[in-house]
């Protein structure tokens, strides 16, 4: 009966290593397979596939490996499935613990047995990897969506569908150097040209320049200008329409060019800026978006002296925002307003001399302050108060010399005392008998024993 | 063979653990899974407190129990004035044929096979107290003497939740001394009838005495061999560990609620409940699905609530529920 229970778990555990390397490919050699179809689709469009991007293929494959060895089941992990799967309610763990252990006794031996004819009756069991299929569907749409999103731009770019604002740049001066043989294409710092600025700035906006042959630069509108004026402004690199003229091909924007010859003004009311979104939010496009719209009523007269005159304004606009916007000027120079809370006496604020002490009425602070008429001064008359004792107490060594005050007085005779004090008895005795002899003059017995 | 033995004990078992259920039954309406708890706390050896309203049958209950299986009941009604020596026993003075006097020990009514110790919380905690020993230890000790109490010795206690004042709730450490808490309730529609039906007639229901003493003993024997795999034990050590604030298997519900849970009192009596509901099923080995089914008789008056949960209305069943919920059966 053990032996049975033993080859019983093991032929479970065989068919649960079956079916966990099926789930493991399944999870793993799909989604690399995909990849490696999408890299061949790409090498056959004669794309450009860097060698990077083997390694989403070879990471699903490594980690098809790891689920497998994660998921290995030995003898008690493929019970305790057994008991999941079959609802064995732990017989079988239980039933493996006492052959490994050799526990002995009745109930051993029954729980061995109810495991095994458990066993028996469940053959068709449903699969335990069977529910975990679902994670090859995720990962499959997880690679596709990643691949859409990764190689779709590149994609794009590659047919010529997308847009480049370095390609833009190239583009122009590309046509510089073609209309201007005799002049060098501008460098490459916008700032160092301003209408270097202009001409960058309207190709982020998607209206070419050309320039003229007084080297006046004009602007010139979208080839088609069906689109609405925030296409133009947005920056949607997937969007491949017509609007972006700055990405034209070489041909459209020369047939522009010559359409915008010195005799050939645009006319009035021509919307000549078509991004009108002003969506980049530089402060510097804003102004030259409205110098631009001032020039499309005004005409070309004026367009020279706009231009010139706006590096100077987008410097100043550049500066009065870094203070927090625009502001006025003090044209009249005057001191700024005082913050000392001093009586004015008819000289102004005048800041304090630094000394102390009282200074006359001030404003009053608080409260009270919000009613009007109602001085509060900041001095009260008063009688001083007589302040606090301070009371010092310092610990003064014995002296030398003080030590003889402590011996004692030398012993006086008490004699000397007792006579002094017989003397005035006797004083008061005669006194006392001289009053009796008055009154009594009579007994002369009396007067014997007195004397 | 040794599993047809074991086979055979298991049928015994299960034949008069039925018997005894049905002849409860006869006098007890309803709460069958109470009187299924009630008969594995007994089988396990531990004690009872039962938690209900008035007139639902408490004493009835216990008192059924014990004519079912011809044991000593003695019933002691708690009040504010019981003092220890009127649960021991005591010392007295007598006279004897000689005309002497002589001092004897009187047992008191603590010395039985099951103790109904009704309104326990309205008993003194000094009073309370004395029965601590003689439920852990089975004995108890006066002056000189100590005294064995008889097998199989179970208290069953009763407490009324509405009546709280004059009471003294138990201690933590006679609380952890009850295996089961069961909380008795309101009867269904139908078992009202069923009541008026065996208690307003004439007819006296006749409860059969089932068992002896020595059976239930040998139950009990026969409950402690069920096996218990190491790792249906690990579960009921986790769950356990689970209620336990700060633990490493405390969760969001344990930390938040609790102030400090079960003890390893609660893992025994998990695993002792479990052995019998596992031989109620027919099964010679615990598992996962008995520990949780003893979960909540054996762990809800083992948590102690904070006041926050006490502030939210939050009870210790519903806490246990969560627990086991989020408790996987493997680590």
């Amino acid at each position: 009966m053990k032996y049975f229970f033993i080859e019983q778990i093991k032929s479970r555990r065989r068919q649960l290593i079956y079916e966990l390397a099926g789930w493991s490919a399944r999870c793993a050699l799909f989604p690399a397979g995909m990849c490696l179809v999408v890299l061949a689709f790409l090498a056959l469009c004669q794309v450009r596939i860097p060698f990077i991007l083997v390694i989403p293929a070879a990471c699903w494959l490594i980690a098809g490996i790891v689920l497998f060895v994660r998921n290995f089941p030995d003898l008690k992990k493929t019970a305790v499935l057994c008991d999941q799967i079959f609802d064995g309610k732990n017989q079988f763990t239980t039933a493996l613990f006492i052959l490994q252990n050799k526990v002995e006794g009745e109930f051993a031996d029954c729980t061995v047995k109810w495991a095994v004819e458990r066993l028996e009756t469940a053959r068709h069991a449903p699969r335990y990897f069977q529910e975990r299929r679902d994670y090859g569907r995720w990962t499959l749409l997880f690679v596709l969506t990643a691949g859409a999103i990764f190689f779709l731009p590149q994609f794009t770019e590659e047919a010529g569908l997308g847009y480049s604002p370095a390609e833009a740049t190239r583009d122009l001066h590309e046509e510089i150097s073609i209309r201007l043989p005799g002049k060098s294409p501008e460098p490459e710092n916008p700032r160092q040209n301003p209408a270097q600025i202009h001409s960058a700035v309207s190709a982020l906006k998607g209206v070419s320049h050309e320039k003229t042959s007084q080297g006046k630069v004009l602007q010139s509108p979208a080839s088609d200008n069906s689109g609405s004026p925030h296409e133009a402004a947005s920056g949607g690199s997937g969007d491949g329409g017509n609007t972006r003229p700055g990405a034209s091909s070489g041909k459209e924007r020369k047939a522009g060019a010559a359409a915008l010859m010195p005799a050939d003004k645009p006319p009035a009311g021509k919307r000549l800026n078509s991004g009108n979104g002003g969506s980049t939010g530089i402060s510097g496009l804003q102004n030259a978006e409205n110098e631009e719209s001032s020039l499309s009523d005004g005409g070309g007269d004026n367009l020279d002296k706009a231009l010139s005159e706006e590096p100077e304004n987008q410097r100043k606009n550049q500066r009065q925002n870094a203070r927090g916007g625009l502001r006025p000027l003090l044209r009249d120079n005057a001191p700024p307003a005082g913050r000392e809370l001093s009586d004015k006496d008819g000289h102004g604020d005048q800041p304090g001399d630094g000394r102390g002490g009282p200074s006359g009425h001030k404003k009053a602070r608080g409260t009270a302050s919000w009613l009007p008429v109602v001085p509060i001064p900041d001095q009260v008359g008063g009688k001083l108060s007589s302040g606090r004792d301070i009371e010092i107490k310092e610990k003064v060594p014995p002296r030398e010399a003080d030590a003889g005050i402590s011996e004692p007085l030398p012993r006086r005779d008490m004699d000397e005392y007792a006579g002094r004090r017989q003397d005035a008895t006797r004083k008061i005795r005669l006194e006392l008998a001289k009053y009796y002899l008055q009154m009594h003059e009579q007994n002369q017995s009396i007067k014997d024993s007195v004397l | 063979m040794n599993d047809m033995t074991a086979a055979r004990s298991i049928e015994t078992f299960r034949r008069n653990f039925s018997g005894i259920k049905n002849e409860i039954e006869k006098t007890f309406v309803g709460h069958s899974g109470l009187v299924t708890d009630l008969l594995a706390a007994l089988m396990a050896n531990g004690h009872v407190l039962i938690e209900g309203v008035p007139g639902l049958g408490k004493t009835l209950l216990v008192k059924t129990l014990a004519e079912t299986l011809k044991l000593s009941f003695s019933r002691i009604q708690f009040t504010p004035d019981l003092m220890p020596a009127d649960i021991i026993g005591s010392t007295v003075l007598l006279t004897d044929s000689t005309g002497g006097h002589c001092l004897k020990f009187r047992e008191g009514p603590l010395v039985a096979n099951f103790i109904l110790a009704d309104e326990i919380n309205r008993g003194t905690p000094k009073t309370q107290s004395a029965l601590l020993e003689a439920m852990q230890e089975h004995q108890v000790s006066t002056g000189e003497k100590t005294i064995i109490l008889p097998e199989p010795f179970a208290v069953i206690a009763t407490q009324n939740p509405i009546e709280q004042e004059g009471t003294y709730p138990l201690p933590e450490a006679e609380l952890d001394r009850f295996m089961i808490k069961l909380d008795i309730g309101y009867p269904e529609e139908a078992d009202y009838l069923k009541i008026l039906d065996r208690t307003v007639g004439t007819e006296k229901a006749d409860v059969k005495t089932i068992c002896t003493g020595e059976e239930i003993i040998a139950m009990q024997k026969l409950a402690r061999q069920v096996i218990s795999a190491p790792e249906v034990e690990n579960y009921a050590v986790r769950l356990v560990m689970s209620t336990q604030p700060g633990s490493a298997y405390a969760g969001a519900t344990a930390n938040e609620n609790v102030i400090w849970g079960a003890g390893p009192r609660a893992v025994q009596a998990l695993v002792l409940i479990a052995k019998t509901y596992a031989i109620l099923d027919g099964r010679a080995a615990i598992a996962c699905e008995d520990i949780r089914r003893a979960a909540l008789p054996v762990l809800r008056h083992r948590l102690k609530l904070n006041f926050e949960a006490h502030l939210k209305g939050r009870k210790a069943d519903e806490l246990l529920k969560e627990i086991i919920r989020n408790l996987p059966e493997q680590p």
